[in-house]
């Protein structure tokens, strides 16, 4: 199945973000190139004073490649969906490894409503936790679509600290997933909440798998907001501080049954309407209370013990939204500076901000910067 | 002997969130990513040499007629004339294609607003087999390229929530409001 959820797209996209990543390289629309490439190009660098106007900056863009399929070499598969086959790349303007999404247009109705709305949506959206779409190309039956290249997701970060992160890392990086889902605000701003209403059942299995999936949602109800996105969030501060998932069933029942019995099975004060609901009454779970977290997560401190245990609320009126939380006590320490830093810059634009080493990390800081330019001078100095 | 199934899969959809409209800072995104999705000019003196103000209007008309015989969403009446708009500021087009573009705008803002949008083939016959699938199919994809894949537009109907929830009405008025808003 797809994903049509901009609520859902924001989650998979948002990205945890090892390194500054320069954003130069973005839609064509306001772009600005920098000289190296320009002058790669043997293209005269516009004067600095005098704007290029649309029609020139068109025809430049178009030039240097943008657009165009030649600019990006493939270099292997990466995933299969069924309206998009996904690649690795590299771009010849930047040398730059890419994601390039091949989006299939032919179909018994056309182009896929999923590929319509994915490309509109990323299109208007700019915010440096959120996967940003470089370039599209367009051809006869196939749109491409290019992303930067994300090296690693969290399942590789914490397999390659062998599950113990650094805490202040933990921080920073839930910081800039809530930072992520508060901007999915602009998403929903693009009158797109109705793209909002599509079914669970019809979420690959991958992207969300019932390990971050909320008890109301197991429970069936159809509300789909934002809080359903909080609830997985709690899950992924768990995992992070702890190196394992907090509630890995493999069954809706197993899943609900984990859940419980951690957080105590629900009650009509802790989940209002919870005892009119037929599914929850016919599962006959047994009455857990709920344990103390900080005995399952003792690294994490009470600051964040206490954004965790409101994560995990019950109730999604109570549940904390991303843009409270972000103004939560756990994230104190990070500094004021961090609220007011643009949506497109990054978390490390500020030089207090850095990632500590984590303590199970292996061998050298390299396999976590494959791609960064860290390392690899003393690589080829090798050869 | 053939089984009717009267039963309709029942559609599962999104409540209103709160999230997204009692924050100001959406509203205020809004007003901004509207400037950018209004059609350029007085095309009609600039633009469109076949095509006269009367027809647009004929055009949209249908259009209307076929949402309301389809139920579709309200948003989707609304985004397809953007589309048609912003599609004839840019390209002089002939009044035999009229039609056709205002059926690949319907489908286009189907596509985009609707839990299931409305199937090429049920459009087509809309205009009578006027046009064909295989038309509708080429055009989609030349009005995505001329409108650059631009098709998360702002029309006045997004900004109906966020005022009514910002109006004091009592909740009977409110449904008065929103249907004739």
């Amino acid at each position: 199945g797809e994903v049509c959820s901009p609520t859902l797209v924001s989650f998979m996209c948002c990205k945890f973000q090892r390194i500054d990543v320069s954003k130069q390289m973005s839609l064509p629309m306001d772009i600005r190139l920098p000289p190296e490439i320009l002058k790669k190009l043997q293209m005269q660098s516009p004067e600095p004073c005098k704007p290029l106007s649309r029609m020139s900056r068109r025809a430049s863009l178009s030039d240097i490649g943008f657009g165009k399929l030649e600019t990006y070499v493939k270099l292997g598969k990466l995933g299969e969906g069924t309206y998009a086959t996904v690649f690795k790349g590299r771009s010849k303007l930047t040398e730059n490894l890419v994601a390039l999404k091949e989006i299939r247009l032919e179909h018994e109705e056309g182009a896929p409503c999923t590929a319509i709305r994915e490309v509109s949506l990323l299109k208007n959206l700019k915010h440096a936790n959120i996967v940003t779409l470089h370039d599209i190309i367009h051809t006869d039956r196939c749109l491409t679509l290019v992303f930067e290249y994300l090296d690693s997701d969290l399942k590789q970060y914490l397999d390659n600290c062998r599950n113990i992160m650094s805490m202040s890392n933990v921080k920073v990086f839930m910081f800039q997933l809530l930072r992520g889902l508060a901007g999915e605000l602009k998403l929903a701003d693009f009158g797109l909440a109705r793209a909002k209403s599509v079914p669970t059942k019809t979420y690959s299995n991958e992207v969300v798998t019932l390990w971050y999936r909320p008890p109301d949602v197991l429970l069936g109800s159809t509300e789909y907001s934002t809080p359903i996105d909080m609830w997985g969030v709690g899950c992924i501060l768990y995992e992070m501080a702890t190196g394992r998932p907090l509630f890995p069933g493999s069954t809706v029942k197993e899943e609900l049954h984990l859940i419980f019995r951690l957080m105590g099975t629900p009650t009509e004060e802790t989940c209002p309407g919870i005892t009119a609901n037929e599914e929850f009454r016919s599962y006959l779970f047994p009455q857990y209370r709920a344990q103390a977290l900080i005995n399952h997560v003792p690294r994490l401190d009470t600051e964040g013990i206490d954004l965790l245990t409101t994560l995990l609320l019950y109730d999604t009126r109570k549940r904390i939204s991303a843009e409270a939380s972000l103004r939560h006590a756990y994230f104190l320490s990070l500094g004021e500076d961090i609220h007011s830093i643009p949506d497109t810059a990054s978390v490390f634009s500020l030089k207090d901000i850095q990632l500590q080493k984590d303590p199970g990390h292996r061998s050298s800081f390299d396999c976590f910067f494959p791609n960064s330019g860290r390392g690899k001078n003393r690589r080829q100095s090798v050869f | 002997m053939d089984l009717f199934c009267l039963e309709k899969e029942p559609t599962i959809r999104a409540q209103r969130d709160p999230s997204i409209f009692c924050d100001n800072r959406v509203l205020k995104s809004l007003l901004t990513v509207e400037d950018r999705f209004l059609p350029q000019g007085p095309y009609f003196e600039r633009v469109q040499k076949d095509i006269k103000p009367f027809m647009r209007r004929i055009v949209a008309t249908w259009m209307l007629e076929v949402c309301e015989e389809e139920k579709c969403d309200q948003g989707v009446f609304p985004l397809a004339v953007n589309y048609l708009d912003r599609y004839l500021a840019a390209v002089p087009t002939k009044k035999c294609y009229l039609q056709l573009l205002g059926t690949v705008c319907l489908f286009l803002a189907s596509k985009m607003k609707s839990c299931q949008p409305l199937s090429a083939k049920k459009l087509c016959l809309y205009t009578d087999n006027s046009i064909t699938i295989q038309e509708l199919l080429d055009w989609e994809l030349v009005v995505l390229g001329k409108l650059k894949w631009n098709m998360a537009a702002v029309t006045p109907y997004d900004f109906i929530e966020h005022i009514l929830c910002k109006l004091p009405l009592p909740e009977d008025r409110v449904l008065l409001i929103r249907k004739h808003a």
